[in-house]
């Protein structure tokens, strides 16, 4: 029976086509807000206004757009201009005139390492800058046929693999007789890329920083040629790379210049001619080892012992309390410098020393950075305002040569370490940094800077005394300035009498200025607990004690309780690997995430309606309305009761945005990734992707709030014309280990460097209307097992190192969205720890404005949405089936109280949102359309039609091979004309 | 039962169904000793393909004992709500791969060997509808 078979061919493929086309369906719904925001109908047609670009009127034009594409790649340019590092200068930088012939050597130089790959956006190859074209727009010839080999490999690590463990350097087999015979002709310079990247979702290996065998084995073969009279190592990416054999393979001079972006190479080509005269400064330590620091011996891959919870296997402990990167090397220093807490013993000294040596430690400094210019400077006073409670620094730069130059202001601070500390455990580091200025100073000339520094940044957290809070300790403060952290460290010493032994970072004997180094006494002789015992944000709320539960002490049966590294005793307590831990009852226990239980008492969501919510106001309120309502005013409420729950679950769930809401016209609106530029295009000009700009440690290194809050504003011009109002950036998190694979996200080892990035970035994005979700609050230092990874660390490094990056986003910074993260503040997830997001968050600090999750979907027992909203979170982020899951729980159980959640999320999305662009933008005519998508159209059109081809192919297959079998069977007995093959049994 | 005459009467289109269950039984196999690190990371729930895979085998199997005329029209949908269960899990790879990014994290070279396997046993079971299941073409239904 053919015809049979063809059908039933044709329904095959009919079923199969229908399948498919649901399947397509479901995936479009699921990603609605990226199509959406693809088509550009995120928005509802709003146009956002607010541009420096824009016309008199506020529109976004053509011709705007035209300028801000050419400021932005200027910018890029700039950045890395006043952002890259030199560390290393012999004199051979920078190049002269004539040294224009040049040989590109290191795989990586012709696979430049951008970005990190994660948050940002995809490259614009036809404007997109490689090393070739950099260094030959700049003037160069470079050794092409070197270049072009390299291009043609595949040992290229970075984005282009996503390779987090391989440095991809090419193998000496590579350099045959015949590329070795080009380096006669650019042999005036051989100027060397290494590159290392990290990513998300994966860390480096450990060793990964070290010199690889291939790249020793380049430098080796650069050496023996003889052809370069100057080597130059250039350090593309984040990660700080052991650099102790820059001697040892007579390197000239080293540049770090990080992640340039996609179009910021011609700012090194400008460095290197001296076309721009470097001036950036480290946002964390060279060291030595890239391993032994002590944050590094707990760093990784652990796993708890015993039964544990859905994703609560892992664990990391901090136990280097607030010894984390400069912190540890120069308090250490200090210390064996004066003799005290057994510092100088070979524990967790460099390999095979007898003792610990900062030279042996640290090949360059945090804050450390060389110039083409001279630099003197002088600390000329320190005054403190009592009334305004800060201090101001007046220091005076000299420049001592003929070239013009922008020069880093640094003031770092001392606080006594008192016995007081000893006895109760409050740590204290030797140096760290107060704030910092950058000052142009003409060639010999002289300028004058003053730095405005708060003393609670002075203060110290005190978790053991009562309920635990900020603390200002008598005692002599040093206030010192440098070249670095170490220098001022080398200058206090030198005030309090230290005059033999003090080094730089080559080992070479340092003599300590009196004039870098002032002294300030508070004229207290008892510890002062009630200057900062209340927030300075909120003066009725009291900074107490809220992460006792992230110290692992807190859960850890007596024989699994640790000691943290104290500065009293560095060979006694100078971590050591917590390999083994074992879950115990209370430990299984509380990683449980499933938490929230309906109370007996709670309202009913039904008995509501018409009261709580759907409720008809005799006068309406919309978005619009809100615009200059504080949020305590009683009409946020009145807003959000007029939503129905299906209302009230559209703006917690983002699909690459928020869709609009409108029974209140509220616009939807996008959520872009970042923060290395957004992951959108633009709406006018070509159309092209949003700059990839180079990324924060760059703007760190800059040490310029100027340039800072610059990147911040070229940031959200680029969001006004990509009619983006929300995006997950800037990234904050320290960068705890030389091993932070996102550290291209984040700003520096420094509590108080991220602190003033973060904010001036953050700020001039404020300005400009754009929402930023600073990410990812908090303890998220490592990719490993990030999501669900329980992370112990004592309360005073919570809040001196890892909290105060945070706090300085949503205080000084003025953010009005922030991003918790994957991981577990001891056993409680991000999301979910009441204390942090409750307590600190709209306690502390007063906020104000909304709160995403990092994108993670349901998962039991730990990312539970009942749990999530309790304890404060607004919008789930990339998870737009969360509102389906919180309304089936308000509707099962009858909930009023999560409903009361819930309307408390929208009240924060909405008073966020009408500070943002879009509030700004919104006209009185403004409604939202509530129209299908065409493309859903499009979409179920075609899958009815579809389905009833395969409903009607089975139907014609069932009728010519059933119904007229039956007519067959009868032929077959009248004249057993059709065989037997279509006989049934 | 005599299994030699069961099999001797088998048609191209179950020899097809049947090769289709093998290659879905490895596929099940690699899926759940991949799928941990192969999808984006908010897929966590990656074994739900493989499940899926073995569905259509253990109906291969009852089939070759109970044959029906339309035996590959079920392995039609199953392999095909199979792909859905793939298509739906490694978008956020693709999109990574095309933007050069490590965002979602996952393996787009697996991702696509997923897709790609079930793909090939959606054609499969599709040409197996258009041949016949027994020789004989006696069916029970």
């Amino acid at each position: 029976m053919k015809t049979s078979k063809l059908w039933l061919g044709l329904s095959g493929v009919a079923t199969f086509l229908f399948t498919l086309f649901i399947i397509i369906t479901m995936l479009a719904n699921t990603f609605a807000g990226y199509i959406n925001d693809f088509f550009g109908l995120t928005g509802g047609g709003l146009a956002l206004k607010g541009s420096a670009y824009g016309d008199a009127d506020g529109n976004l034009t053509e011709e705007g757009w035209s300028r801000l594409i050419k400021d932005s790649y200027d910018f890029c340019v700039q950045e890395v201009e006043e952002g890259s590092v030199l560390l290393k200068n012999d004199g051979a930088l920078p190049l002269k005139s004539d040294e224009r012939k040049v040989t590109l050597f290191g795989n990586n130089s012709a696979h430049t390492i951008w970005r990190s790959g994660a948050g940002g956006p995809t490259p614009n190859a036809e404007y997109q800058i490689d090393m070739a074209k950099a260094f030959t727009d700049g003037g160069f010839q470079i050794n092409q046929k070197l270049y072009d080999a390299y291009a043609g490999t595949s040992y290229g690590a970075g984005v282009d693999l996503g390779q987090t463990n391989n440095v991809g350097e090419a193998p000496l087999r590579f350099y045959t007789n015949a590329l070795k015979n080009t380096f006669k002709d650019f042999n005036d310079v051989a100027i060397v890329t290494f590159a290392r990247f990290g990513t998300e979702n994966v860390d480096p290996p450990k060793g990964i920083l070290k010199l690889d065998a291939n790249e020793e084995a380049l430098l080796k073969l650069i050496n023996e040629s003889g052809q370069f009279d100057k080597i130059i190592v250039l350090l593309n990416g984040p990660l700080a790379m052991e650099l102790g054999w820059l001697e040892k393979y007579n390197v000239n001079a080293c540049l770090w210049f990080g992640n340039p972006g996609y179009y910021g190479l011609p700012g090194v080509v400008n460095l290197l001619k001296g076309e721009a005269n470097p001036s950036g400064h480290n946002t964390f330590t060279f060291a030595a080892n890239s391993i032994g620091s002590p944050a590094m011996q707990n760093w990784g891959n652990y796993n708890f012992m015993g039964n544990t919870p859905n994703m609560g296997g892992h664990y990391v402990v901090y136990k280097e309390g607030i010894y984390v990167g400069y912190k540890y090397y120069e308090t250490r220093y200090e210390d064996v410098m004066l003799n005290q807490g057994k510092a100088g013993s070979k524990t967790g000294a460099i390999t095979g020393a007898e003792a610990w040596k900062y030279q042996d430690e640290v090949c360059f400094p945090f804050g450390f950075g060389l110039s083409y210019s001279e630099y003197t400077q002088t600390l000329d006073s320190l005054t403190y305002d009592s009334d305004k409670d800060t201090f101001t620094a007046t220091v005076t730069v000299k420049n001592t040569n003929n070239l013009a130059g922008k020069a880093s202001v640094q003031l770092y601070a001392q606080s006594p370490y008192t016995d007081y500390d000893k006895t109760s455990g409050v740590e204290k580091a030797a140096i760290q940094l107060m704030g910092y200025e950058k000052v142009d100073v003409p060639a010999n000339g002289t300028e004058t800077v003053k730095i405005e520094v708060d003393r609670y940044l002075l203060t110290s957290y005190d978790s053991v005394y009562g309920d635990g809070g900020y603390i200002f300790e008598p005692g002599t403060y040093y206030f010192a300035i440098g070249n670095g952290a170490h220098e001022a460290v080398n200058h206090v010493l030198g005030a309090k009498g230290v005059t033999e032994g003090l080094v730089d970072h080559e080992g070479k004997t340092f003599t300590a200025k009196a004039n870098c180094v002032k002294t300030y006494s508070p004229g207290i002789t008892e510890i002062d607990r009630e200057t900062y015992k209340n927030s300075p944000y909120a003066e009725s709320v009291a900074v107490e004690n809220q992460f006792n539960d992230a110290d692992l002490n807190y859960w850890a049966d007596d024989n699994q309780k640790i000691k943290y590294l104290t500065r009293n005793d560095w060979e006694a307590t100078f971590p050591t690997e917590v390999k083994t831990l074992r879950a115990n009852e209370r430990i299984a226990k509380g990683l449980d995430m499933a938490q929230y239980k309906k109370a007996a008492d709670a309202p009913s969501f039904s008995a509501g309606k018409g009261s709580v919510y759907e409720v008809e106001l005799d006068t309406p309120l919309t978005f619009k309305d809100m615009q200059g309502v504080p949020y305590d005013d009683e009409r946020w409420d009145a807003l959000v009761s007029q939503l129905s729950l299906d209302d009230l679950i559209i703006s917690i769930a983002d699909q690459r945005g928020i869709q609009g809401v409108a029974t209140i016209q509220k616009p939807g609106n996008t959520i872009a990734e970042g923060p290395e530029g957004l992951l959108a295009k633009f709406t006018k000009g070509d159309k092209r992707a949003a700059t990839g700009f180079p990324t924060l440690p760059t703007v760190a290194a800059s040490w310029d709030h100027k340039l800072q809050t610059k990147y911040g504003d070229m940031f959200a011009e680029e969001a006004l014309f990509c009619g983006v109002a929300m995006v997950n950036a800037p990234g904050c998190n320290t960068i705890r280990t030389p091993y932070t694979s996102r550290a291209s996200e984040y700003f520096s080892e420094d509590a108080a460097l991220s602190y003033y990035s973060v904010s001036n970035v953050i700020l001039a994005m404020r300005e400009k209307g754009l929402i930023c979700n600073v990410k990812h609050c908090f303890l998220n230092e490592q990719e490993t097992n990030r999501q669900g990874v329980a992370t112990f660390c004592n309360e005073q490094a919570i809040r001196e190192i890892y909290l105060k990056p945070f706090e300085g986003a949503l205080t000084r910074g003025k953010s009005l969205g922030i991003m918790t993260a994957y991981n577990r503040i001891g056993l409680q997830y991000a999301a979910t720890h009441v204390p942090l997001m409750k307590n600190v968050l709209r306690g502390e600090w007063g906020y104000e404005g909304s709160i995403i999750d990092d994108a993670l979907p349901f998962r039991a027992n730990y990312s539970v949405g009942a749990d999530m909203l309790m304890a404060g979170t607004n919008i789930w982020c990339l998870d737009g089936q969360r509102g389906q899951e919180i309304k089936n729980s308000i509707i099962n159980n009858d909930d009023g109280t999560l409903l009361k959640a819930l309307q408390e999320a929208n009240k924060r999305i909405f008073f966020a949102l009408i500070h943002s662009s879009i509030g700004g933008s919104i006209g009185e005519d403004f409604k939202v359309d509530e129209s299908m998508p065409w493309w859903q159209a499009v979409l179920v059109t075609v899958d009815v039609v579809i389905g009833a081809l395969a409903v009607a192919a089975i139907v014609v297959f069932v009728l010519n091979t059933y119904f007229k079998k039956s007519k067959s069977t009868v032929e077959i007995s009248d004249g057993n004309k059709a065989g037997g093959k279509d006989d049934e049994l | 039962m005599n299994f030699k005459e069961l099999f001797k009467n088998k048609g191209v289109g179950y020899w097809i169904c049947t090769g289709a269950a093998v290659l879905s039984l490895v596929m099940a196999i690699v899926v759940f000793a991949t799928s941990g690190t192969a999808l984006p990371g908010v897929h966590t729930d990656g074994y739900v393909i493989g499940i899926v895979l073995l569905i259509p085998i253990i109906v291969q199997a009852v089939l070759t004992f109970f044959p029906v005329r339309f035996a590959a029209l079920p392995s039609v949908l199953l392999y095909s709500v199979a792909l859905g269960t793939v298509i739906l899990r490694i978008p956020e790879a693709v999109a990574d791969y095309f933007n050069k990014v490590a965002y979602q994290g996952g393996n787009f070279g697996m991702c696509m060997f997923y897709f790609a396997g079930v793909l090939a046993l959606v054609a499969a079971s599709v040409a197996g509808c258009f041949f016949e299941q027994n020789k004989d073409g006696k069916y029970l239904i």
